[in-house]
């Protein structure tokens, strides 16, 4: 049973992560491979303000939604004003590479390669989420806002006002609209959910380091979104399903040992690759993914 | 009656290229400017200055009273300069609707924290863009395709969306990049009917076109642009529009 509850509550993380970068890519058209650094900062600043100043989980997170606002939607949001394009997202990929650098070597504060273990489980008014069981309905929590969040923000004239942003820049300038400050609403609202994720997945492990958070974490993310579509919420959600569930359904798949995990990558894969080219907007996709 | 846009010397080198030359003219409210010339000659440069899209090397540009040379393309829209392009700039995945909702000015709507603090006044003021929205819409013939994604309308289709959406944006100066280029004598005509029935409004209108017989037959007055310079060829009166 532990087990079917742990997996549900990764998978709801990575739904949570698919949902803010659907934001940032799908709706805003920011091609991103920095979720990782947004979702790896929200980690390490939740533990951090947890093991080390002795904070709650919801004040660390607090701090953290706010610290991690200020360093990565700032940076993100002043590269997205002056790159376009392929080359915001290679200034992505540098923001994840120097994110890496910095959590790898900077050991005074995040222990570098040995990473941060004990991270306490979250507590409420006197409410330990110290089982699996405890663990799920928190997250189940959060996964319900995100969802709820999205959903009716996908309905805001202001979501609208992200979409014209990926549309066409210059003809919102023309309107008299700022696109950096619709890309800062959309970039900040993706690091405040990234966040979330990222300190529920610190907490439920209890124990994080750098290699959780590389630039190949920020493509699984981006695939998730291409596999599952972008623009809605359904895309997300059925991409994170796919990611989640069908490595662990493909346990089941009777194989010789040896060959067994290479054979189960493999035939994942070959289901990946047959959904991108079937639905080439993703399975749900509402708009194309742009480069 | 007092100018609505004053240009004076207003100048633009490339590499030593001259693009706008020494340029001055007068823009009076309600009245129709027409721009022709040859491919080359300055006049995509001196709508990219007007709308801040470049910069002068020299010269002002004055706009309802106010030096607007050195504001931005923002700043200048926020003023009332509407630019359109001669590919029509749409949002491409948005509903016909929603590019007109998008060109609406509901300031409230921007920002996150009033849809908790201010729900009511943004409800309202969607409520109001709407039915602005709707009456453009209708004024212009495309009621029946506001639910459809802007990308699946014709060029001359896109081209009324862009308009539509400066009337949205309350833009009082339009500069119209070519408004007939690449649409059939139907389309065209129709255009050309909105915009005298925009200039009846007392919309102001500048518009570059290659088409010398049109310009003549719109515009109030017309000028050639050779070399970067502007020529004054004549000045008609359309009081029978």
């Amino acid at each position: 049973m532990n087990y079917v509850i742990n997996i549900l509550i990764i998978l709801q993380i990575y739904i949570i992560l698919a949902l803010s970068l659907n934001l940032k890519t799908g709706f805003t058209g920011l091609l991103s491979l920095c979720q990782a650094a947004f979702y790896g900062t929200g980690a390490y600043l939740t533990s951090i303000l947890m093991v080390d100043i002795g904070l709650n989980f919801f004040t660390a997170l607090f701090f953290a939604i706010i610290i991690n606002i200020t360093l990565n939607a700032s940076i993100t949001t002043w590269s997205a004003g002056r790159l376009r394009n392929l080359y915001f997202t290679l200034g992505t990929i540098a923001l994840q590479i120097v994110f890496f650098g910095v959590i790898y070597n900077w050991q005074a504060l995040t222990r570098g390669p040995f990473g941060i273990p004990g991270i306490p489980k979250p507590e409420l008014a006197g409410l330990i989420f110290n089982t699996p069981l405890k663990f799920f309905i928190l997250t189940l929590f959060f996964t319900a806002s995100a969802i709820l969040f999205f959903y009716w923000f996908a309905k805001t004239p202001l979501c609208k006002l992200l979409e014209c942003t990926r549309d066409d820049e210059v003809w919102l300038t023309v309107l008299g609209k700022r696109p950096a400050y619709y890309k800062f609403v959309s970039i900040s609202i993706t690091v405040v959910f990234a966040t979330i994720a990222g300190a529920l997945y610190a907490t439920f492990t209890s124990y994080i380091d750098p290699t959780s958070f590389t630039l190949d974490e920020s493509i699984l993310v981006l695939t998730i979104i291409l596999v599952g579509g972008t623009g809605n919420i359904m895309g997300p959600v059925s991409g994170a399903l796919i990611y989640v569930l069908l490595p662990e359904a493909l346990r089941f798949v009777n194989m010789p040992d040896s060959i067994a995990a290479n054979a189960r990558m493999i035939i994942y894969a070959l289901i990946l690759i047959f959904i991108v080219r079937l639905k080439p907007n993703g399975l749900f996709g509402k708009f194309e993914i742009r480069g | 009656m007092e100018e609505l846009l004053i240009i004076r010397d207003l100048n633009k080198h490339y590499d030593g290229i001259i693009a706008v030359d020494k340029v001055n003219f007068t823009i009076m409210p309600g009245t129709i400017t027409g721009i022709y010339g040859d491919n080359g000659a300055g006049k995509t440069t001196l709508f990219n200055i007007i709308s801040g899209f470049e910069k002068a090397d020299m010269g002002n540009i004055v706009f309802e009273g106010e030096d607007i040379t050195r504001k931005s393309v923002i700043y200048r829209s926020r003023k009332g300069i509407g630019r359109l392009f001669q590919i029509p700039r749409i949002f491409s995945d948005v509903s016909v609707l929603g590019n007109l909702l998008a060109a609406g000015n509901n300031h409230e709507a921007k920002y996150l924290h009033n849809y908790v603090l201010k729900p009511a006044a943004i409800r309202q003021n969607i409520l109001k863009d709407r039915d602005k929205a709707k009456n453009i819409l209708k004024e212009f013939n495309l009621t029946s395709k506001a639910g459809l994604k802007a990308f699946e309308l014709s060029v001359g289709e896109k081209r009324l969306l862009s308009l539509c959406s400066l009337l949205m944006n309350e833009a009082k100066l339009l500069l119209l990049d070519e408004p007939f280029a690449g649409i059939n004598e139907i389309a065209a005509l129709q255009i050309q009917n909105y915009l005298i029935s925009l200039k009846s409004r007392g919309m102001t209108l500048v518009m570059i076109e290659h088409d010398k017989t049109k310009l003549f037959e719109l515009a109030d007055s017309v000028y050639e642009m050779k070399q970067g310079s502007l020529l004054k060829k004549t000045s008609t009166s359309h009081a029978n529009y």
